[in-house]
């Protein structure tokens, strides 16, 4: 294992965790840039399918659980440790430094205009992040048709681990 | 209700002990998906410890700050009530059941899943068929989910040309442009800026945003 790779790997944790706003597919861009194409630390597959897995696990801890398996296959047993700290740790501390300012001004107008630039911005990290994951699970036009009927799915209501779980079996059963 | 603005004012601050339970109790909530409405029914109406506007101007402080909003959230509030140690205790009590779920979670993965920390351990070729089939179906449905969650993102905050501009721009700059994350992030804030500013005027005030 690669020495150099648990302080590269925490310095772009702690980047992102200080421009990502909001969960897990938000961090797929990012990771499959810096991980996949930039470094080669883990193919494409291997990030896609990690990802999937820890949707199983929804909110923090599905967050906590892709860092901590990012950072195993990246960097070994350091790593899984490491990794959920830089992700969690900066955005909180920032978090914490902002309340003051939040509070010193109950119904200031900046807060409004703050919230339509950035609601925007979260949206479309999150769309960059389905982007990339479907870029590098290289899965085709069925991959194209899966995520398709997902989106459907979940607009329509379903539940985020029934879309996943019949995503996993369908291809599963296409691939007998 | 007056019990609940005494407590606003920061009359009783309550213990460390009773904000990191109901922090955890959050956090296990956080499990089910997003756990701000039980936060808000736990901390406003049960505890008293914030009134509904304070609580809905946090809950849009921690969607608006980097990170996780159910983290930032913890952050925050835990500050309001006690100040540094307060934030500490409740985000240790909303992280406890999130990272025990982690925790489980790759143990299952290392045992009977791929070889995780091993890069160079490739499993056999017979199970790497079908493991392989089983997670690229995980991984596209995921992307689905992820522009699904895009898609009720725009539906709470109003498809307009402008915020499509943004996350169209984003999307590209991304995918084709293949620019680094934060350089995207970077250019669309201010983008986002101008959209919102030229958009400026019919916009609720803050409190009353359901955000």
């Amino acid at each position: 294992m690669d020495e150099e790779r648990l302080p590269i790997l925490t310095i772009i944790l702690v980047l992102l965790s200080l421009v990502s706003i909001g969960g897990g597919p938000k961090l797929m861009a990012p990771f499959a840039h810096e991980l996949v194409h930039l470094r080669h630390w883990m193919t494409g597959k291997e990030l896609a399918g990690l990802y999937g897995l820890t949707r199983a696990v929804p909110g923090p801890g599905g967050l906590i659980l892709l860092a901590g398996a990012v950072g195993g296959k990246v960097a070994g047993w350091m790593g899984i440790v490491v990794a959920p700290l830089a992700l969690i740790l900066p955005s909180s501390c920032l978090c914490f430094v902002a309340t003051s300012l939040w509070q010193a001004q109950p119904r200031a107008q900046w807060k409004a205009l703050m919230m339509r630039t950035v609601a925007p911005v979260s949206v479309g990290q999150g769309v960059a992040g389905g982007i990339a994951i479907l870029q590098i699970t290289h899965g085709g036009t069925p991959g194209l048709v899966m995520a398709g009927a997902a989106f459907a799915a979940r607009l329509a209501g379903l539940p985020a681990l029934a879309v996943l779980a019949a995503g996993g079996i369908l291809f599963w059963l296409y691939s007998i | 209700m007056d019990a609940a603005d005494q407590t606003h004012e920061g009359t009783f601050p309550p213990s460390l002990c009773a904000i990191s339970v109901t922090f955890f109790l959050v956090g296990c909530a956080s499990l089910a998906g997003d756990p701000s409405a039980f936060a808000e029914r736990q901390l406003v109406a049960q505890r008293k410890w914030l009134t509904a506007p304070a609580f809905r101007s946090f809950r849009i402080l921690s969607r608006v700050t980097p990170g996780l909003p159910p983290v930032n959230l913890a952050v925050a509030i835990g500050r309001r009530l006690h100040g540094v140690a307060g934030s500490l205790a409740a985000v240790s009590g909303m992280l406890a059941a999130p990272m025990a779920a982690a925790l489980t979670a790759g143990l299952l993965y290392l045992l009977y899943g791929v070889h995780m920390p091993y890069a160079s351990t490739m499993p056999d070729a017979s199970t790497m068929f079908s493991t392989g089939n089983f997670l690229s179906g995980l991984a596209s449905a995921s992307a689905g989910l992820a522009f699904a969650a895009g898609a009720r993102g725009f539906r709470r905050i109003g498809l307009t040309p402008g915020h499509a501009l943004v996350v169209l721009f984003m999307a590209a700059a991304y995918a084709f442009g293949h620019l680094p994350f934060v350089l995207v992030v970077a250019l669309a804030m201010p983008l986002s800026l101008i959209v919102a500013l030229v958009k400026g005027h019919k916009v609720k005030p803050v409190d009353e945003a359901n955000g």
